[in-house]
């Protein structure tokens, strides 16, 4: 469903860092939002990074559009609010329709998980 | 789903922003500063924090740019951007976008008006199920004629009906019917109807369904049931269900409604019917049962459906042998049946002959429309041209700085079909309001209502702008984007008298709508001298003041002694009213059923006549004197008669040879002899000629009648005599007559003679006119055109103006470089035109006499008028604009560049 491939990784010194999936991040993203609530871009990509141990760079120029498509697609819903220290900002949140688009895709992402996990023991135990 | 939802966001981002690029920075700089904000946290100076967070954040305009592609569909945009920047830049060149628009408007206009008008008359299929397999039959005749004739000579007899009904393979049904006006006695009050008297079967072969109840069938032939339609339900009656099953009065007769008829279905003719009858019993109820039994009445208008599997050919030849036995039928005579395939609007309204001439003219105004259509697209697109060469350097800047020579072209390409677009919604609602303003000048307002407008209508306008977009967008937009950008920039200014780019193709495009529109106006000023010639109304008599009385009692029993004792009555009132000519006479001018038709006999020699009957006052008031011999006296009796100039030639070649000449017909006159004792039989008869009268034309307006022999009225034939009235008003007839009928169910209708004449030629007025019209509109599109491109020329020109007049090149050297080439494209085109109609005229003369009306060729002297007088205006179209190159100012003209 989601066009999958890997950005190229940025050269600016954060070299050990991969950068996220575009597949993935739209889930990640809800995630995020579950956890956290309403939340502006950056606090997302922040959260993102931050959960990752810093092994995630989240790039703006993929985070945003990823925001858009999914507010276009009904899973959430922006407004401006002002952050927690004071700045103004784009708040995003799930719908009722993201809950359900997160269920399902946690779901199908375990199950992918979990079979190749089956895989990849079946080699070890070779 | 979702992917729906998504895909219509975004389509909807295209016109309404979810996200305004104000809003997009706006979002992105606020991560910015919060990232910012962070390094300043963990220990980061201002500065370096700042530096830091944009070294993170990447590009702000590549990430804006991803953000905004997200937005909307990005070619959807490109062609969002394209329309957008077509509407600004056609807002610049306000003039010349107005004239182009109104130039396609005038041309889309036109001819989608034309083109519906013809579709409406010549192809319209009736509203039923598979009406290409309805068709209509009628009858021609030739040799020995007995003919008596209650509708049009066409018509089928009853006999003749079943014969048919009975014979065909190829058919799978055949109905006959007969439209007649009656009087609806409903809730107190008189309401004029139209009734059809119908074989049980025409429901079930023309396929109709009902609305309410059911439609008349097989048991029904001899039931007094009446089948409604659908717009008397509705207007008179609110659509109530309970109406089935009730009784409604219809003049003497009482039927009982058994159905409504489906909405769509109004008859098969023009004129719209009311009531269904059973034609059996209805002709015998209404006082016509003889009529059952006559195989020489004209009275039934046919209609047959196809068999399935068999074809319009089959029925044809079937036709054929069926006529055969029809000659059998009456002997001597040579019957033709034609078969045709329904038409909304034929045998009714226009014989075939007839037909055939309107569609000739029909087409020929078609071709026009589509010549005229050409015009104004060459027009618009030499406009466009003129546009495109004056927007070269900015073409040449747009694909210096990479844009694709097909990406400008669509550019171009956009801005053509959104003209092309107004220029179809302006055509459209101006052919609109040609309709709702003149459709009631049409004399069949009512069957265009029906139909106007529809979606051949607009499919065919919508066609019409595409192609005149493609045709004067494309050669335009190949053109401009032909430029060397290099050369295009940096030689704005052109050499000084140099031919301007592309000022071959203009000119090209202005002599040939010259010539086109010389073609044009010669054509249509032919057509309408040919109508106006076919319109010369000479019926021999004087129209002015003439009137003619009806007298109508509602069809029933005692009808016949009614009429004649009502018709008495007002013969007493009439001629005992000072200041009034009255005339008695079976079929008045314009006005009435036709003629009865037989042959007539003068020794060994037969001629096919037609019957009238008229008293000894008719051809005094119509003002007719007789050539030889005397009028009626009031003591001649039927073996005196009166014959009309075209018969005595036939017999006696000489009109004054004639008197005292006797003359053998057979009495094929009056259903009402078939009462008088004695004269049950078609006898033959021997007349003596007192009198001849010159031939008149009182059928068909623009045709003189056949050979006619005029009978003198008797007192029986009060039955079905009419009157004509030479009054100086119609007030003191219509008192008359209102007296008399006034607390009767008889009804009478006083008709202004000259009103009917007006009325029959406006079908031919109407054609006159649009032709006229059409070629006048031709050159003012050519006009109009023609001022556009100077207009556009001067003003681009500016430039080299000033420099000649700041050079002191005198005033006639200025007009003569701005004016110089499009006089001589404009030349050049009459010229041609000249040639060409020339030529045309040579081979095309047969082709166009039948139309023409005995209009004579293409004359030189009228043609060259015609050359001239084009030349003339097109000069002045192109002088307007020019005169303003006179004004340029040198010093504003250098200062521009």
């Amino acid at each position: 469903m989601w066009v999958t491939q890997m950005t190229p990784p940025a050269n600016d010194g954060r070299e050990g860092k991969t950068e996220v999936w575009q597949g993935t991040l739209a889930l990640m993203v809800l995630t995020t939002l579950e956890a956290l609530g309403p939340q502006h871009g950056f606090g997302i990509a922040r959260r993102i990074e931050q959960t990752s141990g810093d092994r995630l760079s989240v790039n703006p120029g993929t985070l945003y559009p990823t925001l858009l498509k999914l507010e276009q697609e009904g899973s959430i819903t922006s407004k401006w609010g002002v952050s927690e220290n004071g700045r103004r900002a784009r708040f995003y949140q799930l719908t009722r329709a993201g809950r359900k688009q997160l269920a399902d895709e946690t779901r199908q992402w375990q199950t992918t998980s979990d079979i190749v996990a089956r895989f990849l023991a079946a080699a070890r135990v070779r | 789903m979702k992917n729906i939802r998504a895909g219509l966001l975004r389509l909807a981002g295209i016109f309404r922003r979810t996200r305004s690029d104000r809003e997009i920075d706006e979002e992105l700089r606020a991560h910015l500063t919060l990232l910012a904000d962070e390094y300043r946290r963990a220990g980061f100076s201002d500065t370096e924090a700042q530096r830091a967070a944009a070294a993170k954040f990447g590009s702000l305009t590549s990430v804006a740019e991803a953000y905004r592609d997200r937005r909307g569909i990005p070619v959807l945009e490109q062609l969002a951007a394209d329309c957008r920047y077509a509407a600004r830049s056609l807002g610049q060149t306000r003039i010349l976008s107005i004239s182009m628009i109104l130039v396609l408007a005038l041309g889309i206009g036109v001819t989608t008006t034309l083109v519906t008008l013809f579709h409406a008359v010549a192809f319209r299929t009736l509203p039923l199920p598979d009406p290409d397999r309805v068709v209509k039959l009628s009858l021609g005749f030739a040799g020995e004629v007995n003919r008596r004739v209650n509708g049009h000579v066409s018509q089928f007899s009853y006999p003749e009906l079943t014969l048919y009904q009975g014979s065909t393979r190829a058919l799978a049904g055949v109905a006959g019917f007969r439209h007649e006006r009656a009087t609806w006695f409903h809730d107190g009050n008189r309401r004029s109807v139209t009734v059809g008297l119908v074989t049980a079967n025409y429901f079930k072969v023309l396929q109709v369904q009902p609305a309410a109840g059911r439609l008349l069938a097989g048991v029904d032939r001899l039931q007094p049931a009446a089948v409604i339609s659908h717009r008397l339900w509705t207007d008179t009656l609110r659509q109530d269900p309970a109406v089935i099953g009730t009784s409604m009065l219809i003049d003497r007769q009482s039927y009982t409604v058994i159905g409504v008829a489906e909405r769509s279905f109004s008859g098969t003719e023009v004129d719209t019917l009311d009531v269904w009858v059973p034609l059996d019993l209805a002709a015998a109820a209404r006082g016509h049962a003889e009529r059952l039994v006559d195989s020489s009445m004209s009275w039934l208008l046919v209609v047959g459906r196809l068999a399935p599997g068999g074809s319009l050919k089959s029925a044809v030849a079937e036709a054929g042998i069926i006529s055969a036995r029809y000659d059998a039928m009456h002997p001597g005579q040579r019957t033709t049946v034609v078969v045709s395939q329904a038409a909304a609007l034929d045998a009714g309204l226009l014989q075939s002959s007839d037909r055939a001439k309107v569609i000739g003219v029909g087409a020929v105004v078609v071709v026009l429309a589509a010549v005229l259509l050409l015009i104004c697209t060459s027009n618009a697109a030499a406009l466009l041209l003129a546009r495109a060469v004056a927007r070269q350097r900015e073409i040449a800047i747009r694909i210096a700085l990479g844009a694709g020579r097909w990406r400008v072209v669509q550019q171009l390409m956009t801005e053509s079909a959104l003209l092309a677009l107004v220029a179809a919604g302006v055509g459209l609602a101006l052919c609109t309001i040609v309709f709702r303003t003149t459709a009631h000048l049409l004399p069949i307002a009512g069957y265009f209502d029906r139909f106007v407008p529809d979606v051949t209508v607009l499919s065919f306008a919508s066609l019409a702008a595409l192609a005149a977009a493609i045709l004067f967008g494309v050669a335009p937009a190949v053109y401009a984007t032909r430029v060397d950008p290099l050369a295009a920039i940096k030689h704005d200014l052109k050499g000084l008298g140099e031919r301007m780019p592309g000022s071959r193709l203009r000119h090209s495009l202005v002599a040939g709508q010259v010539a086109i529109s010389l073609v044009l106006l010669v054509i249509s000023g032919l057509l309408a001298r040919g109508v106006g010639h076919a319109l010369r109304v000479d019926t021999g008599f004087s129209l002015t003041n003439l009137y003619a009385i009806t007298v109508d009692v509602p069809a029933g029993s005692a009808t016949r002694t009614d009429r004649a004792n009502l018709v008495r009555r007002l013969s007493l009132l009439l001629h005992s009213t000072p200041g009034l000519d009255v005339g008695l006479v079976v079929v008045p001018p314009f006005v009435g059923a036709g003629l009865n038709q037989a042959r007539a006999a003068h020794m060994s020699s037969t001629v096919q006549v037609q019957f009238n009957k008229v008293d000894a006052g008719y051809f005094s008031t119509l003002g007719v004197a007789q050539v030889a011999g005397r009028s009626f006296r009031s003591g001649d009796d039927r073996s005196q008669v009166i014959v009309n100039a075209r018969l005595a030639k036939a017999f006696w070649g000489d009109e004054r040879a004639a008197i005292g000449q006797a003359v053998t017909f057979l009495d094929a006159t009056s259903e009402a002899g078939a009462e008088q004792p004695g004269e049950t039989e078609m006898g033959f008869r021997t007349g003596t000629v007192v009198g001849v009268v010159p031939t008149l034309q009182s059928l068909d307006v623009g045709v003189p009648d056949g050979p006619t022999l005029y009978l003198p009225f008797v007192n029986r034939d009060l039955t079905e005599a009419s009157f004509v009235v030479r009054s100086p008003s119609r007030q003191p007839l219509e008192r008359l007559t209102g007296d008399l009928t006034r607390g009767t169910d008889a009804s009478t209708g006083t008709a202004s003679l000259e009103d009917r004449v007006v009325a029959r030629t406006q079908p031919a007025r109407l054609a006159s006119a649009i032709t006229v019209l059409v070629g006048v509109l031709t050159l003012l599109v050519a006009a109009v055109g023609v001022y556009g491109i100077v207009a556009h020329s001067v003003g681009s020109r500016t430039h080299e103006i000033g420099v000649h007049v700041a050079l002191g090149a005198p005033r006639a050297r200025v007009l003569r470089l701005v004016l110089g080439s499009s006089l001589r494209a404009i030349g050049s085109g009459a010229a041609f035109g000249v040639v060409v109609m020339s030529i045309g005229a040579f081979f095309a003369s047969d082709a166009l006499e039948p139309i023409l009306f005995g209009v004579g060729p293409v004359d030189p002297l009228s043609l060259g008028a015609v050359a001239c007088l084009l030349a003339l205006i097109m000069g002045a179209a192109a002088y307007l604009p020019a005169r303003r190159a006179l004004g340029v100012q040198p010093i504003d003209a250098l200062r521009r560049i």
